[in-house]
């Protein structure tokens, strides 16, 4: 089997019309046409079941065949370069975003990032936060010391809409946001054990965990950042309690771990 | 404790979702097989069930996304990830398909078909000789699910003397897959029997067994797929006993990744493997200590 060849059965896969004479000349036996189409169907039905799997508030809002329309569409632009689908769909909420039929609904682009947010969490490095004891001084005094930074699956999301309510409604079952609760919202997304939150985070917080986006220690931030001692250490506790900061020796991946 | 020195008796296809049954029963199956490309993930749930439970029992790796039989080089980037997955979990077994899957950059998402040609042989050959350095071991090569036959370059192999020749010229050893076998006669107008009585037992390491379905051609003729989605055939039991009569016990797996049965239907598949395999043993051996 040459290259050629290969290429031929790659097109005649992505479209149906793009079967040649010399392709049907390669293929034993009877219906080549409806043969070559199993192939076609085994490969759209896995990517399409990989986009129905990472996006399903997507799929729900635009229904189950336009979201396979909007899905064919995408894999015919963004095709997989890899064979591990579960990081295929990385480029969709971008797709969504110039994709012109869906110019009506300016949040899906949103909530799509925040529905593939939720698979990349899961997959992520693991790594334990330190231990957070608010009754232990010494405990206490040792972690504002000390060089923290994200931990490998948090993904901080800004959107003009409110994507985890309309998430929720989706997924969850819960009521939509009516007109008058639309706001702009800025959501964490993050494992904690083996589970992946989701929850909106206000100023204070959002301030103090950009901060350590670079890796960085409580007590420098603290002279830097424009809030009361009181209330970045109210911030800190917050996200010492939710598990989204971690020791910075543990951020860069081990050999094991790198592609 | 991971058990890495040998595999027998009855495997199952692990899946998530029957992560807590098997954990509470390990030995209602030998060993657990995975898709690589499933676990090359950082870290995450995914790595913690595995080794779970591989404190409990032994690993196959099934790699679905190198693409050995493609002109294309082998994709490195993916070679590497699929070493350190291998170096992560320490599998006993490594398999992957006599197929292509990836050109000219883009991934297709099936296992696709090569012709069977020396130029084809010879190129396979030398992807699984790269496989293999780069894992520093022997990986088992499986016989592919047929929906069409290309027509060879030049004179034709068949598809037995080919996997045997593979197997001869690369080390690897082989995958028998039952269910392929039985798909691939049905859709290619080949002789199953004839097949088997051919196929080099002595090179193969591993069986696997799954369901497969129809799909009309029209209305007298119809294809067999290879779909994974339903309980193993009769048809296949049967060739499973003559092949283990016939070449004697090898770890055999049930796979079973589509509308996936509750644990207890999966469990009683493995154990219908099992028992194959326990009436081939000579009179009073068990295989592995079973708890």
């Amino acid at each position: 089997m040459n290259s050629a060849l290969q290429h031929a059965f790659r097109r005649a896969l992505e479209d149906p019309r793009a079967v040649t004479p010399q392709l049907l000349a390669a293929v034993r036996g009877n219906h080549p046409v409806a043969r070559i189409a199993v192939y076609r169907n085994n490969a759209r039905s896995a990517l399409v079941s990989t986009l129905r799997a990472a996006f399903p508030a997507v799929e729900r809002l635009l229904g189950e065949d336009y979201f396979g329309a909007v899905s064919e569409e995408f894999m015919r632009q963004c095709p997989p370069r890899s064979p591990v689908l579960n990081e295929y769909g990385g480029e969709f909420a971008a797709f969504i975003d110039g994709f012109s039929p869906l110019h009506g609904f300016p949040y899906l682009g949103d909530l799509a990032r925040l529905e593939w947010a939720r698979p990349t969490a899961f997959h992520a490095a693991d790594a334990s936060p330190p231990v957070f004891d608010p009754g232990s001084r010494a405990a206490l005094l040792s972690l504002v010391e000390q060089r923290l930074g994200w931990h490998p699956s948090l993904r901080l999301l800004h959107s003009a809409h409110p994507i985890l309510r309309l998430w929720q409604s989706q997924v969850e079952g819960a009521p939509a946001p009516l007109p008058d609760e639309w706001h702009p919202a800025t959501l964490i997304v993050w494992r904690r054990g083996w589970h992946v939150e989701v929850q909106q985070i206000l100023p204070p917080e959002r301030e103090l965990l950009e901060y350590f986006e670079n890796p960085g220690v409580f007590a420098e931030a603290t002279l830097t950042l424009p809030r009361t001692p009181a209330q970045l250490a109210a911030s800190f506790a917050t996200l010492m309690r939710l598990q989204l900061l971690i020791g910075a020796h543990h951020i860069n991946p081990t050999e094991e771990d790198k592609p | 404790m991971q058990h890495t020195e040998s595999i027998d008796g009855a495997g199952v296809a692990f899946k998530a979702a029957h992560f807590e049954a098997l954990l509470d029963a390990p030995h209602a199956a030998d060993f657990i097989e995975v898709h690589a490309e499933n676990y090359l993930g950082a870290g995450g749930p995914p790595h913690a069930q595995l080794a779970a439970l591989l404190e409990q029992l032994p690993l196959s790796v099934h790699g679905v996304g190198l693409s050995l039989g493609g002109t294309a080089p082998l994709d490195r980037a993916h070679l590497q990830r699929i070493r350190a997955l291998c170096k992560r979990h320490a599998p006993t077994l490594f398999s992957e398909h006599l197929a292509w899957s990836s050109h000219d950059g883009a991934y297709q998402a099936d296992l696709l078909p090569i012709s069977f040609d020396r130029q084809t042989l010879r190129r396979v050959v030398e992807h699984v000789d790269q496989l293999q350095t780069a894992l520093q071991r022997q990986v088992l090569i499986e016989n592919p699910a047929l929906y069409l036959e290309f027509a060879p370059l030049g004179d034709g192999m068949d598809e037995v003397d080919f996997l045997d020749e593979l197997s001869q010229r690369s080390g690897c050893g082989l995958l028998l897959d039952i269910g392929n076998v039985l798909v691939s006669a049905h859709n290619c107008a080949r002789d199953a029997s004839d097949y088997l009585a051919r196929f080099p037992l002595d090179r193969v390491g591993e069986i696997h067994l799954a369901g497969h379905s129809r799909q009309a051609l029209n209305a007298q003729d119809w294809l067999l797929i290879d779909d994974h989605a339903s309980p193993v055939a009769q048809a296949a039991w049967q060739m499973l006993r003559a092949v283990i009569e016939r070449g004697g016990p090898r770890p055999v797996l049930i796979e079973w990744d589509r509308n996936l049965p509750a644990w207890p239907v999966l469990a009683a598949e493995v154990a219908s493997a099992r028992a194959i395999i326990d009436a081939a043993r000579p009179m009073g051996a068990t295989g592995i200590a079973r708890a």
